[in-house]
């Protein structure tokens, strides 16, 4: 067992490849709970109910005309894309979350002493593949 | 990012400056004005899959000798934010682009006395943010 570097990480969006773009990158995989509280509990009592993942992912702005962060992800706004996240790069064994999700947001930000930079926000359609690398 | 690529693009852009001497790296003698573009600070891994790094990239100005009354008067043009002179205009100018990086920024300017030599010369360091591919 060892701490894992980000800096390996891969990021793709159907085809097309976004890690040389994207410095940070977040899966929240969440659940909804249900109170089942009844009288005679001292505590609230819940059960789980559905998943409900998010994805967030960020990056500096480039302008390659065609596989750039921009040119890839505005057309896919409030449309349906396949995701590919591997955290520790790419390798057989490694780890690999696929999942398809809407994009809901595509943000661009300009900062006057800074590079330009854009994130934008996923919400998560069905459960997330962890299944390793092949 | 190649480091002598950079550094000699940087010196290449200042070398436009009229009556500026200007060395793509450290020198062991200076002869005002002169500018002298200095070793930077690299900064890896700006965005996953080695897609791009930073340099902070010192250039130094001396401009004459911290006694010379002169001194101050002749650095003025060299830090201002514009005109033919200025290191901000000059380097960001985008005009034609620069193919050692990306992206070139005059972020900031120190004043200081620096020796050469064993001569005190009144000089400003200006600070470069730079990035480029990781990759490249």
């Amino acid at each position: 067992m060892a701490h894992v570097h980000g800096k390996n990480t891969v990021i793709k969006v159907g085809t097309d490849d976004l890690t040389q773009y994207t410095d940070a990158s977040e899966l929240t995989e969440a659940a909804d709970t249900h109170d089942t509280t009844t009288y005679g509990n001292d505590a609230h009592r819940y059960d789980g109910g559905l998943l409900d993942n998010k994805f967030t992912m960020s990056g500096v702005y480039d302008n390659t005309a065609a596989t750039g962060p921009a040119a890839v992800l505005k057309p896919l706004k409030g449309k349906t894309a396949s995701i590919t996240r591997q955290l520790e790069g790419t390798g057989t064994g490694k780890p690999q979350e696929v999942f398809t999700a809407i994009l809901s947001s595509f943000v661009q930000t300009a900062p006057t002493a800074d590079m330009v930079r854009w994130s934008s926000e996923w919400t998560i359609d069905g459960e997330v593949d962890d299944t390793p690398q092949a | 990012m190649n480091l002598d690529a950079v550094m000699t693009e940087i010196a290449d852009r200042l070398k436009t400056i009229a009556d500026l001497r200007v060395s793509d790296g450290p020198v062991d003698a200076i002869n005002p004005p002169h500018a002298v573009v200095s070793l930077p600070q690299i900064t890896f891994d700006m965005t996953y899959g080695r897609g791009a790094d930073r340099y902070t990239v010192p250039v130094v100005l001396a401009v004459g000798k911290v006694s010379s009354r002169a001194a101050r008067t002749n650095l003025a043009p060299f830090v201002a934010g514009d005109g033919p002179q200025s290191f901000k205009q000059i380097l960001e100018d985008e005009t034609t682009p620069y193919v050692a990086f990306y992206t070139l920024r005059v972020e900031t300017i120190e004043f200081d006395v620096i020796a050469w030599n064993s001569i005190d010369y009144l000089t400003a360091t200006f600070i470069l943010d730079i990035t480029g591919s990781g990759s490249a």
